[in-house]
C-alpha cells in the first residue's frame, strides 16, 4: 500500500497491491482526504491481524509441549492397546471394528 | 512492501496444520521420543520399534507372532511405565495451562483430575485400563482448555475463531477415540489379562506384600488385572461415573 505519483502536476494517489492467485493486483484506492482515511483504515486493519497473528502464536508455542506429550501419549496407548487386543484373539479389518478372529 | 511479505509467510505458517509445523518428531519417531523422556537407553528404544513389528506382524494374521507379544509384554515393563509417565507429565502440563499462576485453582484442578480418574477406572483396573482412563480424562482436560480458551476470547477475528475452532474439532476427536478405546477394551477382554506385568513391591506400610500395575500404582490382591467395574457392553458397574454414558455409546461400534 503506498503513494504513487502521477501526472504531470505530481499529483498523489493511493493504491494498494494485493495478490490475487499468482498475480499481484494493484487496486486504486483514491486520492486526498478521502484516500488518508482510507489508509488509516487500512493500517488499523493490518495492524489488528497482525496482533491476531501474534496472539495465535504464543498460543500455539504455549501448548506446543503439551501437544507433543498427548501426542505421544495416544500413539503409546493405541500400540499397547493394539497388542493387547491381537493377543486376545482379537483383530480388525481395514481399521474397522474388533472382532474375534476365528479359529482355523 | 517488505513488511507485507513477511506477514503473509506468518500467516501461512499458522494457517498450514499448527500442529504439524509445532512438531518436529515424526509419526515413527514417537517410540523413541517416549523412551528418550523415561530415560531409558537404545535397547527400550529398540524394544519400541520391535513391539511395533510384532504388532505389525500379528496384524497380518501370523499366529506364532501371539506368543512372543505376550512374553514381550510381559518382560518389558518399561513399556507401561513409560506411557504412565507420559500421562502424568501430560497431567501436570494441563494443569498449569488451565490454572496458570493460580496455584489454589492448580491444587483444586488436581484433585479434581484425580478424582475423575479413579471414577472411571474403578477400584481395580488392569493395567491397561488403567492407562486408557488416564488418557480420557487427558483428553477431556485438553477439550476443558480449548473451550475455556474460545469462551475466554469474546470478540474474535474470523482467523482467529477459525483457528480455535479447528483446534476445538481435534481436541473432541481425540476425546471421543480415546473414550472408544476404553470402551472396547472393556467390552472385548473382561477379567483376564494376566500377561500384563505385576511388578511385586517388598512390603506395604502394613507389613502385608503388596503389588503394582506398570507404572507404580498399587492394586488391591485379588484384583491384580480385574476388570470388576465392567460388563459386556462396556458400562461401569458398581459405581457411577461421568462418563458412563458415554463409554455406553461409544462402545458399540468400537474402533
Amino acid at each position: 500500500m503506498g503513494w504513487e505519483q502521477r501526472g504531470q502536476g505530481g499529483q498523489q494517489y493511493l493504491y494498494r497491491s494485493r495478490r490475487v492467485g499468482e498475480k499481484v493486483v494493484h487496486e486504486y484506492i483514491g486520492r486526498g482526504e478521502k484516500a488518508k482515511l482510507a489508509l488509516q483504515e487500512l493500517q488499523a486493519a493490518s495492524a489488528a491481524r497482525r496482533t491476531e497473528f501474534q496472539a495465535m502464536l504464543a498460543e500455539q508455542a504455549r501448548t506446543f509441549e503439551v501437544a507433543r506429550q498427548m501426542r505421544r501419549l495416544h500413539h503409546c496407548c493405541d500400540n499397547l492397546l493394539e497388542a493387547v487386543l491381537l493377543i486376545e484373539g482379537f483383530g480388525r479389518h481395514n481399521y474397522g471394528p474388533w472382532r474375534r478372529r476365528r479359529e482355523t | 512492501m517488505k513488511h507485507r511479505k513477511s506477514e503473509k509467510q506468518a500467516d501461512q505458517q499458522v494457517q498450514a496444520k499448527p500442529e504439524a509445523v509445532a512438531e518436529p518428531h515424526a509419526e515413527s519417531t514417537v517410540e523413541e521420543a517416549t523412551a528418550k523422556q523415561a530415560g531409558v537407553d537404545s535397547d527400550q528404544v529398540a524394544a519400541w520399534t520391535e513391539l511395533q513389528d510384532l504388532i505389525q506382524r500379528a496384524r497380518k494374521g501370523d499366529k506364532k507372532t501371539l506368543p512372543r507379544l505376550r512374553e514381550f509384554l510381559t518382560k518389558n515393563e518399561f513399556l507401561w511405565k513409560s506411557v504412565g509417565n507420559l500421562s502424568v507429565e501430560a497431567q501436570a502440563a494441563w494443569i498449569k495451562l488451565v490454572a496458570g499462576n493460580d496455584l489454589y485453582y492448580r491444587e483444586c484442578l488436581a484433585k479434581s483430575v484425580n478424582a475423575l480418574k479413579l471414577e472411571l477406572s474403578g477400584k481395580s483396573p488392569g493395567t491397561i485400563e488403567k492407562l486408557l482412563c488416564e488418557r480420557v480424562v487427558m483428553s477431556w482436560l485438553q477439550l476443558g482448555y480449548m473451550e475455556s480458551r474460545e469462551a475466554q476470547q469474546g470478540e474474535q477475528q474470523l482467523r482467529w475463531a477459525e483457528y480455535q475452532r479447528r483446534r476445538q474439532d481435534q481436541a473432541y476427536k481425540q476425546f471421543m477415540l480415546s473414550a472408544n478405546a476404553l470402551a472396547t477394551l472393556r467390552r472385548l477382554v473382561p477379567q483376564k489379562t494376566v500377561y500384563l506385568p505385576v511388578v511385586q513391591q517388598p512390603a506395604a506400610i502394613n507389613g502385608a506384600p503388596a503389588s503394582t500395575d506398570g507404572h507404580g500404582h498399587r492394586q488391591e490382591h485379588g484384583h491384580v488385572n480385574g476388570h470388576q467395574t465392567v460388563n459386556g457392553n462396556g458400562k461401569l458397574n458398581g459405581h457411577s461415573s461421568r462418563f458412563g454414558h458415554l463409554l455406553d455409546t461409544v462402545g458399540v461400534g468400537d474402533g
